[in-house]
């Protein structure tokens, strides 16, 4: 029977990474700090559920432990994969113990995996790319017949080639070049990171709990729809990846964010508004890629309003609020996003400012 | 006093203060000593702490508001008010370098329970509340871990001229912690040096017969950040206190270096 061991329990961690091995016996080792998370897995199998067209799915996932550190582990898995989360990856690889089993990031971010395997040179450290969206609950039902059910779609999670020999993988598994990886994570950062977070900033506004329920409004509808054009244009100048690609991917993202049974909470998709916003990422970093090849980034603009407009008292960056009451709008740029004033993104930004705010404000309106 | 919006007021004030000052910074601004030779203030001073004064009455009622260069209010009987240090830094500033900073901190029953402080040409707003933590823009803050032998240390050093006995048991106390860790830095702001004392930028702190109105906002922004933090008590004659902050792991040591001087 493999052994996977699997630090993060959540959407990716227990909802879809058991999917990626269902064609073999497969006993999965937990890794969570979120007690709750850990009390409804300690016990020998849970189920997870995906949504396909023909409604839900399920599979019996197979628990061959529950810790709360990575550190106890068991040292002889056969495969280890990380999705706790950008922020936390640094320490968690910091506390693996030497492992001789390749570790996969799924992670939201390749820089931190390149940072990771320089810290740690000895481990084998590999960036995968899940292409899909999972959800860490599920809607009232399923969690009746099983409180650690969690539902995804079907996806599929793309890993570097040379990891192809290394266990039995299953159906679901993309074996790609560098060149693949790299058109991948680009479509997943700038065609997928890019608009799902507008949706969520957006349908926050509106009072939405899950994504789906935001593109009830054609206006919310209207603005993620020319995130995914801006960032289709923007690939194709920039990086000259092929526009049918980046077409075909777009247009799936969309009736992905739109899937009713996948139930994706917003404060999942939202959390952490400072990270979506820093210089590099997927809307700050987004829109000065758009600029930067001719693309005026309108719909991202809008995204990056809603994002400084999130606010949830539970989330890592609530504080974010003291500095949206404090700071007029250029200090707000300047100070809490860096922008230098002579950017073109910090004027293109303050001249739809207000513009943007009234929009926001009258998201829900007629 | 509402504490409603108190923080996000207080930031607001400090960012604007900043702006007003970092726009003269290359002006020709008059210097006046206040006693010794490094004890100056400049027009810039007044200036923004009469601005800093104006925003807080104009958002709330009747504060009650402690400053360096003009106003001193009465000690209120709840503890509630305000601590301004316009330009915590002058004499860098009239140098035209980078390290000041504005400064306000807001007391609850005579003991500081918010802070804010702002360098401008760095870009850096620290801002924390009790219980809150402690934030530099939109980065959460905690101290370093370093050991005493590897933290680099800050120190304060009064622009009045203290007691000859005083300064030279200062000095000496300098002296003995530079050459028993990474080292000490007077960089002529106290507040920043708090401020990056929770940013872990730098391992330690301490100052005598310091004014709240410098270190006030940074013991808070520090605290909230895991800073262990010693006090005086303070004199409310000429709001005056001794401190000595630094990270769990150097504090002792360092606490012990001072006492063994004060």
């Amino acid at each position: 029977m493999l052994r996977i061991g699997v630090v993060g329990a959540g959407a990716i961690g227990r909802g879809f990474v058991p999917w990626l091995f269902r064609s073999q016996e497969a006993s999965f080792f937990f890794v969570e700090n979120n007690v709750s998370i850990l009390q409804v897995l300690k016990r020998d199998t849970f189920t997870t559920f995906r949504s396909s067209k023909r409604g839900y799915e399920s599979i019996s996932v197979s628990v061959g432990g529950v810790v709360q550190s990575a550190k106890e582990l068991p040292g002889d898995c056969d495969f280890y994969i990380v999705a706790a989360g950008t922020r936390v990856f640094p320490e968690i690889v910091e506390s693996f113990a030497p492992v001789s089993a390749p570790i996969l990031s799924l992670e939201n971010d390749r820089s931190i995996v390149q940072a990771a395997s320089r810290a740690r040179p000895d481990l084998e450290i590999f960036f995968g790319i899940p292409d899909v969206i999972a959800s860490p609950t599920a809607p009232g039902p399923l969690l009746q017949e099983d409180p650690a059910a969690c539902v995804t779609e079907v996806g599929t999670c793309y890993i570097p080639e040379i990891l192809g020999g290394t266990i039995p993988w299953g159906p679901d598994i993309v074996f790609a070049s560098e060149e693949a990886m790299h058109e991948q994570w680009m479509a997943k950062l700038f065609l997928h990171n890019t608009p799902h977070c507008i949706a969520a900033y957006l349908g926050s506004l509106s009072g939405k709990t899950f994504l789906h329920e935001g593109f009830e409004n054609p206006k919310l509808s209207k603005v993620v729809e020319a995130s995914v054009s801006e960032m289709t244009e923007m690939l194709g100048r920039k990086h000259g990846l092929d526009s049918s690609f980046l077409e075909s991917y777009g247009r799936k993202e969309l009736e992905r964010f739109k899937d009713r049974l996948l139930f994706d909470p917003i404060a999942r998709v939202a959390r952490e508004p400072f990270r979506k916003l820093a210089p590099r990422e997927r809307l700050v970093g987004a829109a000065e890629l758009a600029l930067s090849v001719g693309v005026v980034p309108r719909a991202i603009q809008t995204g990056i309003l809603a994002a400084f407009l999130y606010d949830r008292a539970d989330d890592a960056d609530w504080h974010l609020r003291f500095l949206r009451e404090g700071l007029d709008p250029a200090a707000f740029l300047e100070i809490v996003l860096g922008l230098s004033p002579a950017s073109a993104l910090f004027g293109s930004l303050l001249d739809d400012w207000h513009g943007n705010m009234d929009f926001l404000a009258n998201l829900d309106a007629e | 006093m509402k504490s409603d919006g108190l923080l996000s007021t207080m930031i607001a004030a400090a960012v604007r203060a900043g702006q007003l000052a970092n726009d003269s910074l290359h002006d020709n601004l008059v210097a006046e000593r206040k006693g010794s030779r490094r004890n100056v203030f400049s027009t810039m001073d007044l200036l923004l702490e009469r601005f800093l004064v104006n925003e807080l009455e104009s958002r709330f009622e009747n504060p009650v508001i402690v400053a360096e260069e003009e106003r001193q209010d009465e000690m209120p009987d709840d503890g509630q008010f305000f601590t301004i240090d316009s330009l915590d830094g002058t004499v860098n500033y009239l140098h035209g370098l980078s390290d000041w900073a504005v400064s306000i901190s807001w007391f609850e029953a005579y003991r500081p329970g918010a802070g804010v402080i702002f360098a401008p040409v760095s870009r850096e707003l620290y801002y924390a509340s009790q219980g809150l933590g402690a934030y530099m823009n939109q980065e959460k803050l905690s101290v370093s871990k370093r050991a005493y032998e590897d933290s680099l240390f800050c120190i304060s050093l009064s622009a009045e001229n203290g007691s000859n006995s005083n300064r030279s048991q200062q000095l000496e106390l300098f002296q003995v912690v530079n050459e028993s860790s990474r080292g000490v830095l007077r960089t002529g702001s106290a507040a920043l040096n708090l401020a990056r004392l929770a940013r872990g930028r730098v391992d330690g702190a301490w100052g005598k017969d310091a004014k709240i109105w410098d270190i006030a906002s940074g013991l808070v922004i520090a605290s909230e950040a895991g800073a262990r933090v010693w006090t005086s008590t303070i004199n409310w004659q000429d709001f005056t206190l001794d401190y000595v902050v630094g990270n769990p792991e150097n504090f002792q040591d360092l606490y012990a270096r001072f006492r063994s001087f004060f």
